[in-house]
């Protein structure tokens, strides 16, 4: 089966999980670079946060494209796009916090924060352009 | 690491090599990040072995299959529990014609993650026409999930 361009329910459910998703890039070289990530499904699209000066943001400004795959054992979801800058300054702390607490929880994330604050952060989205998946959740 | 993360600059909690190996060696999924022709990126679980510090693993002789020979980054969750993650950027390509003796141990590492569980073997003969790849690790990035901050750590070869 080949891939699609939309989430089924399954699909969807599986990725609101709360689950860490391996997020592909590409280097300056061509070579892939891969990154355990927090991501998070908001409506169409695919938003994580990084912050500036590692090897993510210089990736995406010169070559957008994205895989990621999220994963539990061997059910899977692999999804593909192009990721565009969505958010800086405050607005991008707020998607960081949304993130934190999505994956450690309220009081941790409070506690994060103050760190997250001393970094330029940034947050990409994606609309999902490719989808694939294991069997079980097509 | 890179800054940011929290992670100390002692030593204290770092993992070591020995530790690493032994997870990479029991671990029975990895995630492979390749390039399609387009030279997107690409990221897929696959089975493997890890022998004499570095990762064999399998894609077929297909166009997709050679896909992966521009490997270069993988990482490894260790069963479900996720115990561990390591990633590592490799020198790379074919290894399509493995010594007998080579390919016996591949073969025997390979039997004892997948046959039992999976019915999947395979023999001596499976990489004579090439298939069977080779990931030299360059740099891993090694830690713990439960305790990221205090066991980050990057070990790199020469």
């Amino acid at each position: 089966m080949g891939s699609v361009r939309t989430l089924n329910a399954r699909q969807r459910a599986f990725l609101e999980a709360v689950r860490f998703g391996a997020l592909a890039t590409v280097d300056p070289n061509g070579s892939p670079h891969l990154t355990t990530m927090w991501y998070l499904v908001d409506g169409d699209e695919i938003m994580f946060n990084t912050a500036r000066g590692r090897r993510k943001p210089d990736n995406l400004s010169r070559d957008p494209r994205v895989s990621l795959l999220v994963l539990d054992g061997y059910t899977f979801v692999r999804v593909a796009g192009s990721a565009r800058e969505a958010a800086t300054g405050e607005a991008a702390l707020a998607d960081i916090h949304r993130l934190a607490v999505r994956y450690d929880g309220e009081e941790a994330a409070a506690g994060a924060m103050e760190r997250f604050r001393t970094q330029e952060r940034v947050s990409y989205r994606f609309v999902i352009e490719r989808v694939y998946a294991s069997a079980d959740l097509r | 690491m890179p800054s940011g993360y929290g992670v100390p600059k002692g030593r204290t909690g770092m993992l070591t090599w020995t530790e690493v190996r032994a997870a990479l060696e029991k671990s029975g999924r990895f995630w492979i990040a390749t390039t399609n022709p387009n030279g997107g990126p690409h990221v897929i679980q696959q089975w493997g072995a890890w022998l004499d510090d570095r990762f064999y693993f399998e894609a077929g002789t297909t166009p997709a299959g050679r896909r992966t020979s521009r490997a270069t980054s993988a990482s490894s969750s260790r069963a479900t529990t996720a115990t561990w993650r390591s990633s590592s950027t490799a020198s790379r390509g074919p290894h399509r014609s493995p010594t007998a003796a080579l390919a016996e141990r591949i073969v025997r590492s390979y039997t004892a993650r997948y046959k039992r569980k999976y019915g999947y073997a395979p023999t001596v003969s499976s990489w004579d026409e090439g298939g069977l790849y080779v990931v030299t690790p360059a740099k891993i990035l090694a830690w713990v999930v439960a305790r990221f901050n205090k066991s980050a750590t990057k070990l790199t070869f020469g």
